[in-house]
């Protein structure tokens, strides 16, 4: 919520400008992997390990989940209810954790099956932009961690409000990505 | 003005860089294809939120001069 003579929110005027610099940022890397792509005669190159299509799939469909329950969270904060709040900010960074967990148990098989950042483009690119990403959802967990502490420890869920506010855009900008990412790098 | 000379020179004496190797020395018309399609995006997508973001405020702005004529003629 605005204060009075606000226009908007100035935290979420800051996220927002954020996030058109991480849109850049993620349109540089999505270009980079089509040309590249375009100008490989297979892809992927023969030899490379298959990513994991179907478990990457639920992953997704994990991370989806999580948009969800940061919307009822921020629902939460605005019909005063702070155990809901409390609640559904915990199942987010649940998912989150749970979503990083699969990624990372992903890169381990891939690094045992031999596809290293350093054993081509096809490597060198989706190690970018997976890992670019996991990175982005990293920070957005910790993010969680720390408002969901706050949330724990205030008297009320107005208190919060602001901060669910600009920690659900940047949440929800993350989950947007990813299956646009997941189409391109694993699907395509 | 000197500076203005020397900017001059310096880009007529420029060798011509060329941004991407990749893009650079690809061949075939889906690699072209495919590189015009990325530099759309990347040339459009700020301009795209730049727009939205104005497009949002001046909503926001709509909305809260309503607000305001709403409340005034209450009063």
């Amino acid at each position: 919520m605005a204060r009075q003579g606000e226009l908007v929110e100035s935290g979420l005027l800051a996220m927002a400008v954020f996030l058109g610099t991480e849109a850049m940022l993620f349109a540089g890397l999505v270009s980079a992997f089509l040309v590249l792509r375009a100008g490989a005669p297979v892809w992927p190159p023969p030899g490379q390990p298959r990513l994991p299509v179907g478990v990457t799939g639920v992953n997704t469909v994990v991370l989806l989940l999580s948009a969800y329950t940061m919307q009822r969270a921020s629902v939460a904060t605005r019909g005063e209810a702070r155990a809901a709040m409390v609640r559904w900010l915990a199942a987010t960074a649940a998912l989150g954790t749970a979503f990083l967990l699969v990624q990372g148990a992903e890169w381990t098989a891939l690094l045992g099956h031999g596809l290293r950042a350093s054993s081509g483009l096809y490597a060198a690119t989706f190690y970018a932009i997976v890992g670019s990403h996991g990175l982005h959802v990293a920070a957005a967990v910790v993010t969680l961690l720390v408002l969901l502490a706050r949330a724990w420890r205030a008297s009320s869920a107005g208190e919060c409000r602001r901060r669910v506010e600009v920690c659900r855009l940047y949440w929800l900008f993350v989950v947007a990505v990813w299956p646009v990412l997941y189409a391109l790098v694993y699907l395509s | 003005m000197r500076v203005g000379r020397c900017t001059l020179g310096a880009a007529l004496a420029a060798t011509p860089a060329h941004a991407c190797p990749a893009c650079f020395s690809a061949s075939g018309p889906t690699v072209l294809a495919t590189y015009l399609l990325t530099g759309g995006l990347m040339t459009l997508l700020p301009l795209g939120m730049v727009a939205a973001l104005v497009l949002w405020l001046y909503g926001r702005a709509r909305a809260a001069a309503r607000a305001r004529e709403a409340h005034s003629s209450q009063a």
